[in-house]
């Protein structure tokens, strides 16, 4: 058993390099051998789920500790452990120290290995990242049934399972981070899948179908060419903090190591970090005045920095809406369900590292994503990049969840939603991508309409995921996002209670805004059912030939819309709190946090968790109402009877003004694009001129063929300089021109002269 | 005096020789079997170090040229030696198959055949006239191979190209000079660390010698277990007048208490070591003929040009500055690092708005070898050993990178990054390999330049070695760790932009769009580098294990330096 994981692991990457190579000569692409390999993963991965919530005799000695702590509220179920796979040394540096006291150098030997660990975590992510790869594949052999390129996606699409497959059962922070890059370069293939396309500006298919309103889009900078650029790029940015914030956790784990005097078999492997953190490994570093206590929130917060990136969190979301570009149902998996959901994984994963100030900031930017995410997709009439934006959101969402820490319970809620929402938001991209494919690649809102009579599969599954995703009684993130707000109130409720001014602002600021999302996402989620499923089409001809997808496809859709009731879900969301270090690092670290709340002990603490989560069901429940009803009167009623009610809207001041504000993305795309001129390009151009010369120097030079550089020495350029250093040494120039005679003897003899005048010039 | 190392250099000579005398159109064959002679023994000598790790000279050749100067024809190898023989051997192998001269054919292999001989050479030389011998033996035939085969622009080029780089030996001839005719007559007396003693020293019949000089010093009271002659304590070495590189290396106390123009010895000469080396590195700011060379290089030659010329820079660094003169290079460590990071960020700017792509591909040269610095300057072994990996695995990307350049110029006759678009469509094969090149580039995990730059930043944030300058300057390097993480993403975008730019999108250009892919010789050269590429990054382990020893030697010495023996 403790081979299956990277059993599951491996068997994506052998099917995609044997598809890179030979998937174009065999039948069909070599889809059939993708699914094969993709559904025995699947059927494996449920293996290890039970392996690890009901582990057999023999193997109780791998169990944590955690399986025997009497912990009723925070514990996990007695049945859960966690499932260590084989380890090996990838790279082992000896490091020699003369930190010993008569200072003899003493060598330490500390290695990063690679190695697969399972918890219930890991479990229950491994088994939706498979199981929604299996349905996505399945699906996609009909939405891309006649591509030209359809054997490319294969490679690509297993490729990616298999990078994201690393990041969920990877053992240590550095092999998590070598998958995490890897990720990135699985969505930069997805992304760029029709790569010859030209910007949309230029694209009349684009041109035909794109939604009729502006949305603030560059369109000459928007290709799937530069899609996939943008997208690896802006995940560098955050991987540049991650990689920063796991090399301050590498250098407080090796001098607490080194302190210790013990070797390491796997310095960042997530117990030995773990317990490094808990013994103080960085209470014994310091950085420019900066405790250890700072290094370690500096540290959480570039890890996070990576999450940023990856889950398309504010200030680099604007990178998941291009990505659209890429096949929508390689978008179902990839920008929904589960590469961007890595982000959250990855800051479940090292809640052990994160201070009470690191979550304020992930809170924080968890906050003002879900806003700023929910109000754009309010006024998008792209069907897909109306999803896009919502999955920012939901995103942020989690994050907030995440970010309101564990005792109130926002790291079960948080995780527990982004289980729930991969579900339902790869559903509502798989019915996005039958609604395009059913009405000529159509994605215009106001062009379509009426489909529920057409696709009435399609109406009802997404229907159902709408109703999910809206917090709905009886669907699953009804338990999941009512959660996270309260768990997001109770945290505000105690940050605030001794904050004032900015403090107390900012602690409010995550729940504020949370719940202002909860409003906007019944609205905007809503509208974009009723104004496909319902009501009058704007284009007859967009939606006459609409049909549901084949069989195969309807089978996928239906068996999705089961996992958007919570009944599904009931046994499956408590247990991720079975991290063994969660008990022992974050409780006594958030205990100062928590201190000032009223109820400390267990029991209190649960009622006062009860009573918040009371608090924020009714609210959302309230929002859920009227956002909904916003949106079916605005969008149904009034168009029926007549009235254009959105319009007339948005003429009003100030929803004019907040129509403009929003429809234009913030102007956040538009201050990228000028960020990028001046310190990309701009920068670039003066250290290159500043460097070589300017253009015209260099022209010049060029355009000298063999000849002395008799053109304006191009100073204040470093080379100018050099230039004219050179040219201030006399004869040089006309020394060296006595050597090119063109002959090749000359030049071997002066070789050789130059070798036997330097020895003759010793001797 | 056929030994692995002799032949290392006799191979090439022998070669050079061979072509010079035979028709022509043998010259390309008699080159390679040069070639392939110096790949068996640097790889033979590499899976050696593999095998047998440890610090230390081994396959020693030591022959008295000039007894009363001290000036012997000493070769012998370590870990560093062996990996850089074994990328060189590599290296020249594909230059070689890469080359097609129009004209002047036995010239051009004829030369190129002495520039491997002057490398390889340089990699072993343990004697310091040897070691400037090779070094100018190897920059006279890269001058001519610039200046005759080049492009438009290459006597301006290979102008700027030896001017530099000779301005920059004599300044190494300086220092090897002045250091001997420092040196008293009857030796220096020097303290030795005892472990150096034990792990690198012989054991004689009555006492034991450490490079060929005896070692004295008070007698342990105890015998270690095993020990048949006596280890002395606080052991000393008596370091004659000579040019042995080790000796010199056991002299760096002597240096930094002799001063000259009243500043220390140690000092002036690790500056002027620094700047003889660094402009073959090249050190920003004594990096402008680069770019130049590059551009009017043809496409094997930018090859060895980057994958090998640059490493010697580097080797030089570790072994001359650093290895001659550790107090200064402490002292130094803030600067090193720094110019390193600035590299790092700097050069990375600069290429993101080339618009010819081999000057993009040299200033991501001098970008890569910023990490070099900083892990050097950091003196961590994760630092050190990350700057080593660093000189492998920019080898094979900049190879593969040029070589990739020098494909489609073939084919356009231009370089212009915004005169291509939509390659991938003619030219797939080509399309993967180049995107395959630039995601290594820039460090993919899982490819080989992730391993050096992620070893050198989690080597310089654990770095203390600007302890020494002041209380001020404690954490410099580790913050210059920190920042060379924004490489990652300057890195990322300059590459990835110009893979947008010439591979994807519609077809710009109508006469590209049936351009034939790469051919069979092509693909000769560029599989192994793929190949080697994959291998590195995820098992990096025996290079490690290689150059680990002689890194862990310098770490330990470092070490040792700084804990008071000042």
């Amino acid at each position: 058993m403790t081979w299956l994981p990277l059993a599951i692991l491996v068997a994506p990457l052998a099917v995609a390099a044997l598809l890179l190579f030979t998937g174009r000569r065999l039948p069909r692409g070599g889809d059939w051998l993708a699914i094969i390999v993709m559904a025995a993963c699947f059927v494996g991965s449920i293996g290890v789920y039970r392996a690890v919530m009901t582990p057999s005799e023999t193997e109780q000695a791998v169990s944590s500790p955690a399986a025997t702590t009497a912990h009723d509220d925070f514990a996990a179920p007695p049945e859960a452990h966690e499932l260590f796979g084989p380890s090996v040394a990838w790279i082992t540096v000896p490091t020699t120290t003369s930190e010993t006291a008569n200072h003899e150098p003493r060598t330490a030997t500390h290695s990063f290995a690679f190695g697969t660990y399972i918890d219930p975590l890991g479990a229950i992510m491994l088994m939706i990242v498979t199981g929604l790869a299996l349905a996505v594949m399945i699906y996609t052999t009909w939405y891309l049934h006649g591509d030209a390129l359809y054997p490319r996606f294969w490679w690509t699409f297993s490729f990616f399972c298999f990078a994201m497959i690393g990041v969920v059962i990877s053992a240590n922070l550095l092999m998590t981070f070598v998958f995490w890059e890897l990720v990135g370069l699985g969505s930069y293939f997805l992304i760029g899948f029709w790569f010859h396309k030209p910007t949309v500006d230029k694209d009349p298919h684009y041109q035909h179908m794109k939604a009729s309103y502006a949305t603030g889009v560059i369109e000459s900078k928007l290709s799937p060419a530069d899609a996939q650029l943008k997208a690896f790029v802006m995940n560098r940015i955050g991987d540049a903090g991650f990689i920063a914030g796991l090399a301050i956790c590498a250098w407080a784990v090796s001098a607490w190591a080194t302190k210790g005097g013990f070797d390491l078999p796997d310095l960042l492997s997530w117990d030995i970090l773990f317990r490094a953190v808990h013994e103080g490994a960085f209470d014994g570093i310091s950085l420019c005045g900066m405790s250890g206590g700072t290094l370690l929130t500096i540290a959480g917060i570039g890890i996070f920095c990576g999450a940023i990136g990856k889950s398309a969190q504010f200030p680099l979301h604007t990178w998941l809406a291009d990505a659209m570009q890429g096949p929508t149902t390689g978008s179902a998996i990839i920008h929904a369900a589960t590469m961007v959901a890595a982000g959250v994984f990855l800051v479940a994963r090292v809640y052990p590292l994160l201070t009470p100030d690191a979550l304020l900031v992930i809170s924080v930017v968890g906050g003002v994503t879900c806003f700023l995410a929910a109000t754009i997709a309010c006024v998008q009439w792209d069907l897909k990049a109306v999803l896009a934006y919502s999955t920012v959101s939901q995103l942020g969402y989690m994050m907030l969840g995440l970010g309101a820490g564990l005792l109130t319970g926002g790291y079960n809620a948080g995780i527990a939603h982004l289980f729930t929402h991969a579900i339902f938001k790869c559903l509502l991209f798989l019915g996005a991508a039958a609604i395009i494919h059913g009405c000529h690649e159509q994605q215009d809102l106001n062009k379509l309409g009426g489909l529920a009579k057409k696709m009435p599969v399609t109406a009802l599954v997404t229907g159902l995921a709408v109703l999910a995703i809206l917090g709905a009684p009886l669907f699953s993130a009804f338990y999941s996002k009512d959660g996270i707000l309260a768990a997001s109130w109770l945290a505000s409720n105690s940050r605030s209670l001794h904050a004032h001014g900015a403090h107390w602002l900012l602690a409010w600021l995550p729940f504020w805004l949370g719940a202002a999302t909860a409003l906007l996402t019944s609205y905007y989620m809503t509208r974009w059912w009723v104004r496909i499923f319902l009501g009058q089409p704007g284009d007859h001809h967009v939606v006459d030939h609409a049909h549901d997808p084949w069989l195969r496809g309807r089978i996928v859709l239906v068996i999705l819309a089961l996992g958007c009731f919570q009944i599904v879900w009931t046994h499956h969301l408590d247990p991720f709190t079975a991290h063994a270090w969660l008990d022992d690092v974050i409780q006594p670290k958030t205990e100062g946090l928590y201190a000032t709340m009223p109820a400390i002990n267990e029991a209190q603490l649960e009622h006062t968790r009860h009573a918040y989560h009371v608090k924020a069901m009714t609210l959302a429940t309230w929002f859920l109402a009227i956002g909904a009803s916003l949106a079916v009167a605005v969008w149904w009623l009034m168009p029926r009877l007549g009235r254009n009610l959105a319009g007339e809207l948005r003429a009003v001041w100030p929803m004019s003004w907040w129509w403009t504000l929003t429809s234009k993305l913030w102007g956040i795309e538009w201050l990228y694009d000028r960020l990028t001129a001046v310190f990309g390009k701009g920068l670039g151009s003066v250290a290159a001129a500043a460097d070589l010369g300017t253009a015209k120097r260099l022209s010049e030079l060029e355009g000298k063929p063999d000849g002395q550089p008799t053109c304006p020495l191009g100073l204040p350029s470093l080379d100018g300089g050099i230039d004219l250093i050179g040219r201030t040494a006399s004869g040089f120039g006309k020394l060296s021109s006595a050597f090119n005679t063109g002959r090749i003897g000359t030049y071997l003899g002066l070789t050789a002269l130059a070798v036997a005048l330097v020895l003759l010039l010793l001797v | 005096v056929l030994d692995p190392l002799t032949l290392l250099i006799v191979a090439p000579l022998l070669a050079a020789g061979a072509v010079w005398l035979l028709p022509a159109d043998r010259a390309r064959n008699v080159a390679l079997l040069g070639a392939l002679a110096c790949l068996i023994a640097g790889s033979g000598a590499f899976v050696d170090t593999v095998l047998h790790p440890g610090a230390g000279m081994r396959w020693e050749t030591d022959l008295a040229l000039i007894p009363a100067w001290g000036l012997h024809w000493h070769l012998g190898m370590d870990g560093l030696s062996a990996a850089m023989l074994a990328l060189a051997g590599l290296v020249e192998v594909i230059a070689i198959i890469a080359s097609h001269p129009e004209s002047r054919q036995r010239g051009y292999f004829c030369l190129f055949s002495l520039l491997f001989a002057g490398a390889n050479g340089v990699f072993v030389a343990l004697d310091s006239m040897v070691f400037y011998v090779f070094w100018e033996l190897m920059l006279i035939p890269m001058f001519l191979l610039i200046g005759l085969w080049g492009g438009e622009q290459r006597r301006y080029a290979a102008m700027k190209f030896a001017i530099m780089t000779l301005g920059g030996s004599v300044l190494m001839l300086a220092v090897f000079l002045g250091l001997w005719s420092n040196t008293p007559n009857d030796g220096v007396k020097v303290p030795v660390r005892l472990d150096q003693v034990l792990e690198q020293g012989h054991r004689a019949d009555d006492h034991w010698t450490l490079h060929g000089l005896s070692v004295s010093g008070d007698p342990l009271p105890q015998l270690p277990a095993g020990m048949a002659v006596p280890v002395p304590d606080h052991p000393t070495v008596i370091v004659p007048r000579d040019f042995n590189i080790m000796h010199q290396q056991l002299l760096w106390s002597h240096w930094s208490h002799t001063t000259l123009f009243g500043i220390s010895i140690a000092t002036l000469g690790f500056w002027l070591l620094f700047v003889a080396v660094g402009v073959k590195i090249p050190v920003l700011g004594l990096h402008t003929w680069l770019p130049h060379a590059h551009v009017q290089a043809p496409t094997a030659v930018s090859v060895v040009l980057a994958a090998l010329l640059l490493k010697l820079g580097v080797y030089a660094l570790i072994r001359l500055p650093y290895g001659f003169f550790p107090t200064a290079a402490l002292d130094a460590g803030i600067l090193v690092a720094g110019l390193g990071t600035f590299a790092i960020l700097y050069a990375g700017w600069v290429a993101l708005m080339q618009r010819d792509l081999k000057r993009l591909v040299a200033y991501s040269s001098v970008s890569h070898m910023g990490y070099c610095l900083l892990g050097l300057a950091a003196l961590t072994a994760s630092g050190v050993n990350g700057a080593v990996i660093q000189m492998v695995t920019h080898g094979l990307g900049s190879a593969l990178l040029f070589l990739l350049v020098g494909v489609l110029y073939d084919r356009t006759h231009h370089r212009r990054v915004d005169g291509f678009g939509g390659l991938a469509k003619p030219m797939p094969v080509f399309a993967g390999i180049t995107l395959f090149a630039a995601l290594a580039s820039a460090g993919l995990p899982g490819l080989a330049g992730f391993v050096g730059e992620l070893l050198v930043v989690l080597g310089s944030v654990q770095s203390d070695a600007a302890r020494h300058v002041s209380a001020t300057h404690y954490d410099a390097i580790r913050v210059f760790g920190l920042l060379a993480c924004v490489g990652v993403i300057i890195t990322a975008a300059y590459l990835l932009w110009m893979v947008r730019r010439v591979l994807f999108g519609p077809v710009t250009v109508p006469e590209y769009a049936d351009l034939p892919d790469t051919n069979a010789t092509e693909l000769w050269c560029l599989v192994p580098l793929v190949v080697l590429t994959v291998v590195v990054g995820v098992w990096p382990q025996p290079l490690i294990t290689s150059i680990g020893p002689t890194v862990d030697e310098l770490v330990k010495q470092f070490a040792w330096v700084t804990a008071g023996n000042r």
